[in-house]
C-alpha cells in the first residue's frame, strides 16, 4: 500500500504508550495494532481527528504517501 | 427470544427432521421396500387434454415387434399417467435419476442446514456461506438438466416400445423445448445470482472490519 502510517513515530515523540492513545482515542487495542501494522483499508475522519487531539499532531504527521515502487 | 432467532431456531429444527425423515425412508425403502427392485419401470406422462381422455386401453399399446420387451402397461389411478414395466435388458434411467434426486435433496438440506447453523453464530458472510450458496445454485440448476436428459430419454424409450397414436390429439411428446419455469433451473440461476450478492456482502465486511 502506498500510504504509510506513522503512529508509532509519533507516539514515541510525544512518548505515550499505544494503549494510552487507544484509550484516549476510544479505539480497541486491535484496532490501533490494525492501523499500526498497515493493514487497515480506511481511516474514518472521526478516528483521524480523535488520533491528532490526543497525539497533538498533524494528519500529515501520522499519514505518509510513497509510490509503490519506492516501497 | 426475537423473531429472527425463533425463526432461524424453527428452520433448524425443520431441516434436522426432514433430513432425517428422507434418510429413514431411504433406508426403509431399501430395506423393506422394493429397493431397486424397479430399475425397469418406466413412467410416462401423455400428452392428451382430461376431457379427450380415453381408456388406456384405447390410448396406449405394446408394438408387436417389442411384445417381448414390455412386460406390463398400467395406468396410474386413470389419470394421464402411464406406468410400463419394461422387461430386464431394458435400460429405462429410473434408478440413477432417484438415485441423483434423493443425493441432491440430502446435499441440499446439508448445505441449508449449514448456512442456517452459521446463520445461528451470526456468521452470514462467510466464505463457507458463498460456496454453500454456490453450490445450491449449481446443483439446482444441474438438476433441471438432469431432469430434461432424462425425461428426453424416457420418453424415447416409450416412444420405441409402445404404440400410442390410438387417439387423436394423443402423443407420447418429447420435449425438445425445456420448461424453463417449470423447473428448478431458473430458481438455480437466482440463487447463484444471491451467492454473487453474498461474495459482495463478504467484501464489504471484511473492508468494514478493516476500517478504524
Amino acid at each position: 500500500m502506498a500510504i504509510i502510517v506513522n503512529l508509532d513515530v509519533m507516539l514515541a515523540r510525544r512518548k505515550m504508550q499505544s494503549k494510552e492513545l487507544a484509550e484516549k482515542v476510544g479505539i480497541t487495542m486491535a484496532n490501533l495494532s490494525i492501523l499500526k501494522t498497515g493493514k487497515a483499508k480506511a481511516i474514518r475522519f472521526s478516528t483521524l481527528n480523535a488520533i491528532c487531539t490526543a497525539l497533538d499532531c498533524q494528519p500529515a504527521d501520522i499519514l505518509e504517501f510513497r509510490p509503490d515502487d519506492e516501497l | 427470544m426475537n423473531w429472527n432467532k425463533i425463526l432461524i431456531v424453527y428452520s433448524k429444527w425443520v431441516l434436522i427432521l426432514s433430513r432425517f425423515i428422507l434418510l429413514f425412508v431411504v433406508v426403509y425403502h431399501f430395506a423393506f421396500g422394493p429397493g431397486f427392485d424397479y430399475p425397469n419401470s418406466l413412467e410416462i406422462k401423455l400428452d392428451v387434454s382430461e376431457g379427450t381422455f380415453e381408456p388406456l386401453k384405447e390410448v396406449l399399446s405394446i408394438k408387436p415387434e417389442f411384445s417381448d420387451k414390455v412386460e406390463s402397461v398400467e395406468s396410474l389411478g386413470g389419470s394421464r399417467l402411464i406406468n410400463a414395466k419394461m422387461h430386464e435388458g431394458v435400460f429405462t434411467g429410473v434408478g440413477i435419476h432417484t438415485l441423483i434426486l434423493v443425493a441432491g435433496v440430502f446435499a441440499f438440506l446439508q448445505l441449508l442446514l449449514q448456512i442456517v447453523k452459521s446463520a445461528e453464530r451470526k456468521e452470514f458472510f462467510s466464505s463457507k456461506n458463498v460456496r454453500r450458496i454456490r453450490l445450491i445454485g449449481f446443483g439446482l440448476a444441474g438438476w433441471a438438466i438432469v431432469d430434461y436428459v432424462f425425461t428426453w430419454y424416457r420418453t424415447y424409450i416409450a416412444d420405441k416400445y409402445l404404440d400410442s397414436v390410438y387417439l387423436e390429439n394423443t402423443r407420447i411428446s418429447i420435449p425438445f423445448v425445456p420448461d424453463l419455469f417449470g423447473n428448478t433451473f431458473v430458481i438455480g440461476l437466482i440463487v447463484l445470482i444471491m451467492a454473487q450478492a453474498f461474495d459482495h456482502g463478504l467484501k464489504l465486511e471484511k473492508e468494514q472490519e478493516l476500517t478504524i
